[in-house]
């Protein structure tokens, strides 16, 4: 049920953007420009959703003893995580007859989509577009099928599946898959913390070999 | 886009929890905030993937990559997903990870 609603909401936004007048993407796409980031309505309920996840922490009971407990084995999933998707850049673009330096630029933004394209479409536009695409569905693809997983699959595995967005977009879907653990959002957002930071720097490495 | 914005933009996150946080831990309606936590959540989610969407549906960039670089960037995706997700699995039967309490 979780899943169809999920799909049902992207096709319904997706379907809007297809039908609505192009003046209505005006208004539903405001921006207001930063100096570090875009602030539209995708980031003002990501922000809400994240005062809303501090609110669950700090209703937490003996959260300071909670914190204690944090496993440091999750640092085994987060370096898995970066040689998977390395490995894979260069599996796929071996496949595909790409330069393999392109797949290793653009698999190393982690998910990150809007860094990686925006920083590959400097060297070569098609490769910003490919990182784009590969990148937008990586951040997808989990959102949908995350519900579909069983309430035991490990967090250490279902936190590194979309990558860096995992402390973000997918943050909600994972928080509510992993409700009846009440250290998931801790060990979500510091994971994401330290994806997105190693994919700002292997994007920023890999690209000076393009 | 650099180390800097990352930063940044990390920073503006971890913000707006420690207001949450702040507002969780002071809050004389504890009970009533948990019990709405689930709806309003669910709330947020629906909105942020709606609008997700549809800025991406009006992104002319995606919508004509879509057709021409798709499938590669699906295989590009799906790989790793898929990778992700075996291997994922065979660390944690190997180190025998238990989801923490």
């Amino acid at each position: 049920m979780k899943v169809l609603k999920v799909l049902g909401f992207l096709v319904l936004g997706w379907g809007s953007a297809m039908f609505l007048p192009s003046s209505w993407s005006t208004v539903i796409n405001f921006s207001l420009d930063f100096y570090f980031f875009k602030l539209g309505l995708v980031e003002i309920f990501l922000s809400l959703i994240m005062i809303w996840i501090g609110i669950d922490l700090g209703l937490m009971d003996y959260l300071g003893e909670k914190i204690k407990r944090v496993s440091p084995q999750f640092l085994w999933f987060f370096v898995l995580n970066i040689a998977v998707s390395l490995f894979a850049g260069i599996l796929v673009a071996w496949i595909l007859g790409l330069p393999i330096i392109h797949g290793l630029a653009l698999n190393s933004g982690l998910g990150w989509y809007s860094f990686t394209s925006s920083y590959l479409s400097q060297f070569s536009a098609p490769l910003g577009a490919l990182a784009f695409i590969a990148n937008v569905l990586r951040e997808l693809i989990p959102i949908v099928l995350m519900p579909l997983l069983p309430k035991n699959f490990p967090l250490f595995v279902a936190m590194n599946i979309p990558g860096s967005p995992s402390m973000d977009t997918n943050l909600p879907t994972l928080v509510q898959k992993y409700r009846h653990l009440p250290l998931a959002p801790i060990y979500i957002i510091f994971n994401g913390i330290l994806l997105s930071f190693a994919g700002a720097l292997l994007v920023g490495l890999f690209s000076l070999g393009l | 886009m650099n180390l800097l914005s990352t930063f940044l933009f990390t920073a503006y996150y971890f913000a707006l929890m420690y207001v949450g946080f702040k507002i969780g831990r002071r809050s004389t309606h504890r009970a009533k905030l948990s019990r709405r936590s689930a709806k309003v959540q669910d709330f947020l989610l629906y909105g942020l993937l709606f609008f997700l969407a549809y800025r991406l549906g009006t992104d002319q960039e995606v919508v004509s990559g879509l057709a021409t670089l798709g499938y590669q960037g699906a295989l590009f995706a799906g790989a790793t997903l898929i990778l992700m997700f075996a291997l994922g699995l065979a660390l944690s039967k190997l180190l025998k990870v238990k989801n923490p309490l």
